[in-house]
């Protein structure tokens, strides 16, 4: 049984390793990263934001906070705009406005 | 559900356009005055700086002389309140209106499957939807397949009921609550958890240790509260179907409907079939019997803009199931079979009751109804279960000091239960089936009180007390203390102690013991209520690694102490279930260890080790290990989802220690204990815009209990006992499903 958790773990450790790796191949030049202030009040409005927004054209990323009512988006500049982003909140009842972000992921981190 | 709007006020002192910390102060209105909100937090969007509020309210935020900012004030209970900061404002004010929907747990982001809530005074294990969608999960007993605080377990190789334990002890000593109304009380308990399907459920909270006593001193062990999909999602259809590799099909069909500000409904419908038999381990048993489950529940509420809250709700259940030999047919005898036949009827209402404007003083009522009859067979064997039971809470809650919050209420409940026992047929050559009966009347009137002392976030001290009296067993009181302090805020401490009282029902509680042709051997006329006292702790430090914000190290050490629990003791006399009241000790220590950490975003990683250490003292053998209590549990559970969590892969490694066995018990390897196993679940799921599929696999290992019924070559012999079950009954499982959401 011991074996079979060390195998599991270093298994881990190595699907770690070369995801991460992955992960930091440099991104197309047109994906770009934009976050709207909303509306949002609910946790169940985020969710439903949070089923619907992935299957919006281009699309890359997203996250929601319902603590700072705010929607970060990652997407392709060649498939879509801001403005379509921000019509695709507005469309499902709440507001969007755009806020800029001085160090995006970092306080995303915070 | 929507937003009151609020007033956004900026007062302009001067104009100094080079200040660069900004004064600011956060109120809300109470009776036209305003009244600071201490601890509140502003928050500067575009920066990511978080600041706190002192205890009058007042901030001052570093904006570094930006000429505009968006800061967003909030504070737990009211609606966050986001403005515009210009320069050359020199004093930012924020007024703060109280939310009415609080009742929302209020979990974002890339939903986390389980984690540790950080608020509440009691340690509390939340389990998501999305980590109920980790497995396939098709009732409650099946979603904490991946927590080692609940273990999952067969009561017995017949009927495909399914318990837990919590803290190495039988779940029937854990209060289920619905909602936080107690559920699967008495004779309800051991099929309960099957009648509550998981697709039906928001999230599941574990609180370990004694908790609260507002709705009731049964928690020994622990709170199991499930939190159901609500009226108010925005999701007016709901569909999911699902298959396996066991012929076992379920629906699921869910519509929440807003009629108009105030009224809305949730309608909730389950099917399930278990198609076919299979005997895989070649006993002549069924691995799992035949069933079919049709369960029907509608819930409503009304919510007023001035906080008066009602809701009510209905739910019907009807199972049925049948097990045994695979030739068995239903009414025969001529081979060993069992059919069960289980009805459940509930009613409830909640009612909230707002005193004043900021809803910091209220009252609640509710009452609940339920009506459960169980006729069923055992070969020869008969059984017969009926209650029914009103149970009734009124409670007065006051919260309009910061600092000092209590309740108090009165509480009354009946109880009518019938459990009866004989033999179907006189002229069988067995005669060691014999008649049993356990009725009883029970009238409980009690008054409770919690006070809650609060000191910002830094601590909290939560002490209740209920007194009941009950015309069965005279007076009860149960204490109750919970304390919690944050050292620091990554560094938490939980308290927890007090006492517990259940009133037992002989055969329900014990339900696996009908899968045998043992006798029942009724050692006592009186059956103390069941009594116990628990203390415990936890120490939880969130930890500064991976990429998530969640990563964290905890530790849970509790114990249990039995004052009486009903014994049922299959070794004192061969052939024979011995029942009798505890004389002498029996207790559990439990220690848990709990890691969870995403080592890169979108991968979490959790690992969680229990063990426990449980003693009982048996007639004639003094204190000893108490049998068929497994040793530790391990869980690994990996989950790696791509954005936006449009695939999810989940894998979920087990493995459960070994169990005390029964001296009559063999054990494949040869000792007095039960092999430790693995178990393995792999699931992976696809999302699209409005539907989701799922394929995943449970016990990959293919791993089962060999001989799970002892004599399965002579279902006649008085030796016959299907009740022991210490792993896992049936195989390899594949399965799928999908599941569509159409929005609002």
């Amino acid at each position: 049984m011991k074996k079979i958790f060390t195998l599991l773990l270093s298994l881990l450790l190595v699907a770690s390793f070369s995801i991460n790796a992955n992960a930091q191949k440099k991104q197309k030049a047109s994906i770009k990263e934009v976050t709207f202030v909303t509306s949002i009040d609910c946790a169940s409005c985020a969710k439903k934001l949070e089923a619907l927004l992935p299957y919006e054209r281009g699309v890359k990323d997203l996250k929601i906070s319902v603590e700072t009512a705010t929607v970060w988006f990652k997407y392709d500049e060649t498939k879509t705009t801001k403005e379509k982003l921000a019509q695709a909140i507005i469309k499902e009842g709440f507001t969007a406005k755009e806020v800029v972000l001085e160090e995006n992921k970092e306080s995303e981190k915070k | 559900m929507k937003k009151i709007f609020i007033a956004i006020l900026f007062t302009i002192f001067s104009l100094n356009a080079f200040a660069q910390s900004v004064p600011g102060a956060i109120y809300e209105v109470v009776n036209s005055k305003r009244v600071p909100l201490p601890f509140s937090q502003v928050f500067w969007i575009e920066k990511g700086t978080l600041v706190e509020a002192d205890a009058e309210g007042r901030f001052s935020i570093d904006l570094q002389g930006a000429k505009e900012a968006t800061l967003v004030a909030t504070y737990i209970g009211y609606n966050k309140d986001t403005l515009n900061y210009t320069q050359g404002v020199e004093f930012i004010e924020f007024i703060l209106s109280g939310d009415n929907t609080l009742t929302d747990a209020v979990v974002v982001g890339r939903q986390a499957g389980n984690y540790l809530s950080k608020m509440p005074p009691v340690k509390t294990e939340v389990i998501t939807a999305a980590g109920i969608c980790k497995l396939a999960c098709c009732n409650l007993a099946e979603s904490f397949e991946n927590s080692a605080s609940v273990t999952v377990g067969y009561s017995d190789a017949i009927t495909g009921s399914k318990q837990i334990k919590l803290l190495g002890l039988s779940g029937i000593y854990t209060q289920m609550q619905d909602e936080n109304r107690p559920v699967m009380r008495g004779l309800t308990s051991p099929f309960g958890l099957s009648y509550v399907p998981g697709q039906w459920l928001e999230s599941i909270q574990i609180a370990k240790g004694p908790s609260s006593v507002l709705n009731g001193n049964e928690a020994i062990t622990g709170q199991i509260n499930m939190e159901y999909k609500k009226p108010t999602d925005e999701k007016p259809f709901f569909l999911n179907l699902f298959g396996s590799s066991h012929s076992q099909v379920e629906g699921n069909v869910i519509s929440s409907l807003q009629l108009n500000p105030k009224w809305s409904t949730i309608i909730l419908g389950h099917y399930s079939k278990k198609l076919d038999s299979h005997d895989n381990n070649k006993d002549g048993f069924r691995d799992e019997p035949l069933a079919q489950q049709i369960n029907l529940a509608n819930r409503w509420l009304y919510a007023d803009p001035n906080g008066l809250q009602v809701k009510f709700g209905f739910q019907f259940v009807k199972d049925d199931r049948e097990g045994g030999e695979m030739d068995y047919k239903k009414g025969s005898t001529d081979s060993w079979g069992s059919v069960i036949d289980n009805q459940l009827f509930n009613a409830y209402t909640k009612i909230g009751i707002p005193l004043d404007e900021e809803q910091t003083q209220s009252l609640a009522l509710f009452l609940d109804y339920s009506d459960y009859i169980s006729n069923s067979n055992y070969w020869i064997r008969n059984y017969t279960g009926a209650q029914q039971s009103l149970f009734a809470n009124f409670m007065y809650q006051n919260m309009s000091s910061e600092n000092h919050h209590y309740t108090v209420g009165l509480t009354a409940k009946r109880d009518t239960v019938r459990e009866r026992v004989a033999s179907v047929s006189s002229n069988t050559t067995i005669t060691t089936i014999n008649k049993a009966k356990f009725d009883r009347l029970e009238s409980v009137v009690g008054v409770f009180g919690e006070y809650t002392y609060l000191n910002g976030e830094k601590l909290s001290l939560v002490t209740g007390l209920r007194a009941e009296y009950s015309s069965l067993y005279g007076f009860m009181i149960a204490p109750r203390l919970n304390f919690k302090y944050t050292f620091t805020e990554d560094l938490i401490m939980r308290l927890s102690g007090g006492r517990g009282m259940r009133t037992p029902s002989i055969i329900a509680d014990n339900i696996g013991i009908l899968s045998s042709n043992y006798k029942f051997n009724i050692k006592d006329n009186d059956w103390g209520v069941e009594d116990a006292w628990t203390v415990g702790g936890n120490l939880t430090g969130y930890l500064n690694i991976g990429a998530g914000e969640n990563s964290y190290l905890s530790f849970d050490y509790f114990y249990t102490n039995f004052q009486n629990q009903v014994i049922v003791d299959q070794d004192l006399l061969q052939y024979n279930i011995s029942i009798y009241n505890l004389d002498g000790q029996a207790y559990t220590h439990t220690y848990q260890l709990d890691f969870t950490v995403d080592p890169i975003e979108r991968f979490n990683v959790t690992a969680t080790l229990r063990y426990t250490d449980a003693k009982v003292t048996l007639e004639g053998r003094g204190l000893v290990e108490r049998p068929m209590t497994s040793k530790y549990k391990a869980v690994l559970n990996l989950q790696y989802a791509l954005p936006m969590n449009k695939w999810i892969f989940d894998f979920t490694a087990q493995l459960n220690g070994p169990m005390k066995l029964l001296s009559f018990m063999e054990s494949p390897n040869g000792t007095e204990y039960s092999p430790a196993y693995p178990m393995l679940f792999a699931q992976v799921t696809k999302k699209f815009r409005n539907f989701d599929i799922y394929i995943g696999g449970e016990n990959l290992t293919n791993y089962t209990q060999k001989n799970a019924i002892i004599k399965a070559d002579d279902p006649f012999n008085k030796g016959f006992n299907a009740s022991l079950v210490w792993g896992p009954l049936s195989g390899i499982k594949v399965y799928g499903g999908i599941r569509l959401t159409i929005w609002k």
